[in-house]
This record gives C-alpha cells, structure tokens and sequence, in this order.
C-alpha cells in the first residue's frame, strides 16, 4: 500500500500511473474517470489493499468484462508493496464476449496475401459469363486470382434483411397514432383551432445478423468468403455480429469494422488465435449462449451458423444448443459447405443433431448459395412469424 | 433516522464503507463489499450508479433499500422498448394548452411550467436530494433513450426546447440497473459508478435467508443455502435468483420440514427452477445437489 501514505502529488502521480497501465492492459479508463478515482481515494483515504481495489474497480472498470484485466493490472501496480491478498474476482463468469485474452498469432496472414485488393478497381468489370462461372465454382477450388474477383462478387450481394415493427413511434405524415405535441404547434397558428392533425407511426427495425463461422483446418476457404460477407454486411450498414469458433469463442465484430476487406481479414488473423486447429463446436456455441442470453445479437435475430458439423463435442451437446439457440433466435440458419455436393448426407453425428432444429440448411459454399442465403433470408421480410 | 437534506457531493450520514453495510444490514439488505463500496462513492461523489447482473440476484433492491435508508423518495423508472421523453421526461398538458390558446389568450404564453408535465425523470430532478432514482433496466430501452439519459446523468439537468434547462437544486442518488441483454454505451458507462452484482454465496445466502424468510429455522436454511450454491454451479439456462432462494425455503417450511431430503426437493423445485430443461438438469444430479445425509 505505497499509494496513499505519499503526499499528495505523490497520490496524483500514482493514480495517473495506474491508470496510463491500466489503459495499456486494455480497459479504456479516460481523463474524468482518473480524476474521479482520485477524488475517491481522498474521500476514502484507503487503509487495505481491498479497500483501494474495490474503489478503483466501481470507478475506473466500468464493465464486468474488464475486472480481469482490472484486477491483473491492481495486482501487478499495487502488490509488491501490499501484504494482504487480493479480493478474488466476481464468481459469475464474466458475461461478454470479448476476448481479449488472445494471443496473436502471426502465422496466418491468410492466403489472401497474394490478393491486395486494394489496387483494383472497385468497379472491375467481370464479364457475365465469367462472372457466372465464379458464382458456382466452390470457394475451396478456386485459384487465388478467381477469390480475389470472387471478393468482390462478395461484396456486390444484395442483402436485404428481414424487419420488425419497433416500440418507437416516429413522425409521420400519416399514421395511426396522434402527435399531440405538432398537433398543438399547428393549432397555435389557428387560434388553438387544431385544423391539421399531426401523426406518428411506429418505426421499422431491421433485424440483426449473427455469423458464427467455423474456422477451423478443413473449412478455411469458406471461412474467409465467410468473413468477407460478414464484412460486407457491416459495412452496407446492417446491424450484425461476427463470431469465430474454433478450439473457442471469439468476437470478431470488431475487426471487421476496417474499410478494406483484406486488412479487415488480417485483423482478425492477428485476433483469432485457433486459426486452422480443431474445432469444439457445441463448447463455443454454447459458450455464445451462456454469455450472450438474451442478447439482441441471439434474441429475435437471424443466426448463421457456418460449419461443416465434424465436430470434437458430444453430438448431444451440439443438439441442445442448437435447439436453445432456435428458440432465441429469429431464424437459425446453417452453412455446411460439403452441402454443396449433390451426394452428402448430413450423417455426421453432431450435425444430424443440429438438423431438426434449423429453419434453413444451405451449402455457402459459392457465391451463388450466399446470395440464395441472402435472397430466402429476405424472403420471410414479409412472414410476420415468429416476431 | 432524521432526514438530512444534504449537499451534492456530500452526504454525511456515513463515515466509512463499513457503516453503510451495516446500515444498510438494517433494513435488510446485505451487500457484498464491492457493492457496498460503489454505493458508498455515489452517495458520497454524487455520481449514478450503475449495477449489473443476473436476473434476480438484488440490483432493484438495493435502491429501495438505500430510499429506505435515507428516508428519501424512491422514484422508479421501468425501461422498455420505444419509452420516450413523454414517457420518462415530461410531457405537455396538450388539452390545458389548447383551452387556453382558444380562450382567447392568443398571445398567452402556453409552455410555462403550470402546463408542464412532470415524468419520473423530471420528478426526481426537481426534488433533488429528497430522491433516490431507479431507472430499471434500461437495456430494454433503445439506444436513443440512453442517449438523451447523458444529459441528466452528468450535469443533473435537462433541457426542454420551449421551456429551457432545468437543474436539479442538488443531485439525486440514480440508480441504473441492467441485465446485459444489450451493450450500453460507453458514454453511460463513463458517467457511472459500476458495480457487477454477482449471486450470493452460500454464506451470505444464508444471512439473507434469515432475514428475508425468518420463520426458517437455521438448520434448514442452511441447508436450503448450501443447495441453492450447487444447483447454481450446474450447467443452467436460467440459475435461480436469490428471492427464488427464499420461496423455496418458505415453501419447504410451510411443508412442515426440518432437514432437507432429495424427494421434496425434487418435489417443490418449481419454487426454485423454472425451466423444464433445468429442472432436468437439477433432476439429474440431485445426489450432488443434496449430499447423504450422515447417519
């Protein structure tokens, strides 16, 4: 406890340290949250280790998700001057996400690195019938030239996804609700005689996407046209969230959010640590469930599974979570690449379980069968089930 | 307790965080120390309180306990999808508004206060000090409501186009709950004191059972505690809550029991569990939930 026997400037200089670490072990502490830590330890005058902890944990961590990393940095900025042990860290798991905890692996700066998009036109002209071709040919067999043009296919998909009606009532020129305060604002200028009515109507809300791409060894290529969708959806500014599963569950939303589509990829082979290994597919499905319940990203979403379903879990445990997540989800759909062979039968154990809890099962293994997933999605815009 | 109209910042009832625990023990409520520290530093700092966690472990508690504690008004303000500022803020007396527009009053002015409105948001500011905030879950709210909340949340005022700012004359104690259903936004975050308010342990689930279902006799309270521990460690959708913890300990009062057994356990978990699939899953490992008894 060297902190708060020192003199004062001594007190600032040490909670502007601790939070310059703690800023760079990853939780976003800012100017007026330092301030207000150091306002609470005057306040406190802290006489045990536990005592500072807690304070700068209700001040300065202000999401559960960020206590590990919180507690981490306390330990290694207070404890070679404290006796006591440290508090232990909350017992629920921390409900986010967000792994920060990945190691960066450098080994996969995916194959895309012969494919710098970057220097060809947006608007490359892709001849029909070349076009056609591509749009069938399976992303596996494609040669890195053809996946550089298929990207772009990628990212010319129309997708419009299916909506609600939100809570939310907005104006409107007609509708069936009142706006009492226009309508009182209009009557103003007729001597309180409300002549024009104003009108509000309930808003449109679109539904959210979540992808949950398999990235492990055998479905590399689709996982990256995968990625690339994800990415295109983001950035046609749909409401989406993209995880990856491999050995585990990561949150690559955020990585996704680079313009160019190449260095978004990157980003997220720099975050996904389980790149190309196994997969536990019903461990990380449902590790999304347990940390994501009732989320908007699951609750009355359009869930994508992409997997090819060989999976290293108990079958079992991949039916029940997939038969949570149909329950939450608006629509669980599911990609299984080795679909796109006319002769496959889903006998792998684990996937014969997920199946009777899908509402769609396609291939995604082309571009044609994405834009059959973006067309079938859309297509029940108007089914008002399920809402 | 006297009521004490205190200044913003500094509210003076409590010396030490151990002195609020223990007040607050008096009227019931046990909070750990990471809540009972956030708490403390909103009273004391005048900043809102943001608490987390799942369903049913006291996050809505705690700010009826504190009103109770500091004999000030509990406003309550239950989020849910679309809740705008006519809902939360305030909202005009448009028929009042109109009378008097058509009384002839052409050039009367019809946004003064007389015609306002007032919600829970604008009740709790212009009582200042003499409330306690509760604005629950606001997950369910909408983006565009958290973002109007950081008006009032930083500078305690708000701002009516026609009418101008009003500022509370000191500040509320706000209470912000959320069960994590959606992400608030940082600019929320950054305002608040956050507490993650975690399930009880078993220890501290027994001291609330004795307070909170005090016909129990301890030994089954005990055991009730100790169950309710376990049967949260298993693989749930849905991990029972702590006032579900004392409806199952009443009922197997009321049943006339003194220990535990695994068959009326099994027969009244519908106090406890209420998801089939979890009462499955309880069902199954029931011998771990209720060890042997020691003959």
């Amino acid at each position: 406890m060297a902190a708060p026997e020192r003199g004062p400037e001594d007190l600032t200089r040490v909670c502007a340290e601790f939070t310059v670490l703690l800023r760079r072990r990853g939780v976003p502490v800012g100017p007026p949250q330092t301030a207000a830590f150091l306002e609470a330890l005057y306040l406190l005058r802290p006489t045990t280790p536990a005592e500072l902890y807690w304070a700068g944990r209700a001040v300065l961590a202000t999401d559960v998700a960020q206590v590990p990393a919180y507690t981490r940095a306390f330990a290694e900025f207070f404890a070679p001057a404290a006796g006591d042990p440290l508090p232990t860290a909350p017992a629920d798991p921390p409900p986010s996400v967000l792994d920060t905890e990945s190691e960066p692996l450098a080994r996969l700066a995916l194959d895309l690195a012969g494919e710098e998009l970057l220097d060809l036109p947006e608007e490359a002209r892709v001849e029909a019938s070349e076009a056609e071709r591509l749009r069938q040919k399976s992303f596996a067999r494609m040669t890195a030239e053809e996946r550089r043009v298929a990207a772009l296919l990628i990212r010319r998909l129309r997708v419009r996804l299916p909506r609600r009606l939100s809570r939310r009532r907005r104006r409107a020129p007609s509708g069936r609700y009142l706006d009492m305060r226009k309508t009182l604002r209009r009557s103003l200028a007729t001597d309180g005689e409300p002549a024009r009515l104003g009108r509000r109507r309930r808003r449109v809300r679109q539904r959210p996407v979540t992808l949950v791409i398999d990235v492990s060894g055998s479905m590399t290529p689709y996982a990256h046209a995968l990625l690339r969708f994800g990415h295109a959806l983001l950035h046609a500014g749909h409401r989406v969230e993209v995880f990856t599963v491999g050995v585990r569950l990561s949150r690559v939303t955020d990585a996704l959010r680079h313009d160019s589509a190449d260095r978004a990829l990157d980003e997220v082979g720099r975050r996904v640590a389980d790149w190309d290994g196994g997969t536990r597919l019903a461990t990380s499905v449902t590790q999304l469930l347990e940390r994501r319940r009732g989320h908007a990203a699951l609750r009355g979403a359009i869930v994508v599974i992409c997997s090819d379903g060989l999976d290293r879990d108990d079958p079992r445990l991949l039916g029940e979570a997939t038969a949570r997540l149909s329950r939450l989800a608006h629509r669980l759909v599911w990609l299984n690449p080795l679909k796109g062979d006319p002769r496959y039968r889903p006998l792998a154990r684990g996937m014969a379980a997920a199946l009777p809890h899908l509402d769609l099962f396609l291939a995604g293994h082309n571009v044609a069968s994405l834009d059959e997933l973006a067309a079938v999605v859309a297509g029940h815009a108007t089914s008002a089930r399920r809402v | 307790m006297t009521r004490t109209p205190p200044a913003p910042g500094a509210d003076g009832q409590f010396g030490s965080v151990p002195d609020l625990q223990r007040a607050l023990a008096g009227v019931d409520y046990l909070a750990d120390e990471g809540l009972a520290m956030a708490a403390f530093l909103a009273l004391r700092m005048g900043r809102p309180l943001l608490l987390e966690g799942e369903n049913g472990v006291g996050k809505t508690e705690i700010a009826l306990a504190l009103a109770q504690l500091l004999d000030r008004e509990l406003i309550r303000l239950q989020c849910y999808e679309g809740i705008d500022t006519s809902q939360a803020l305030y909202d005009w007396h448009y028929a009042r508004q109109l009378l008097a527009v058509r009384e002839g009053a052409a050039h009367a002015d019809v946004f003064t206060r007389e015609y306002l409105l007032p919600r829970p948001l604008l009740t709790a500011l212009e009582l200042g000090a003499g409330s306690v905030l509760l604005i629950d879950e606001l997950d369910r709210a909408d983006d565009e409501f958290e973002a109007f909340l950081l008006e009032m949340l930083s500078d305690f005022s708000v701002t009516i186009p026609e009418f101008g700012r009003i500022r509370a004359p000191s500040r509320p104690l706000v209470v912000l709950t959320s069960n994590r259903t959606r992400d608030l936004h940082n600019a929320v975050r950054r305002r608040c004191l956050y507490s993650w308010v975690a399930h009880p342990d078993a220890e501290r689930e027994l001291a609330i059972l004795r307070v909170r279902a005090p016909q129990v006799p301890e030994p089954l309270a005990a055991e009730v505690a100790g169950a309710v521990a376990r049967i949260r460690g298993l693989d749930l959708v849905n991990r029972p809550g702590v006032g579900e913890a004392v409806d199952w300990a009443s009922a197997l009062h009321m049943l006339g029991l003194a220990k535990l057994d695994r068959q009326t356990a099994l027969d009244t978990l519908a106090a406890l569990v209420k998801d089939v699939d979890d009462q499955q899953t309880v069902a199954e490992a029931i011998d771990d939930v209720i060890p042997e008894p020691e003959s």
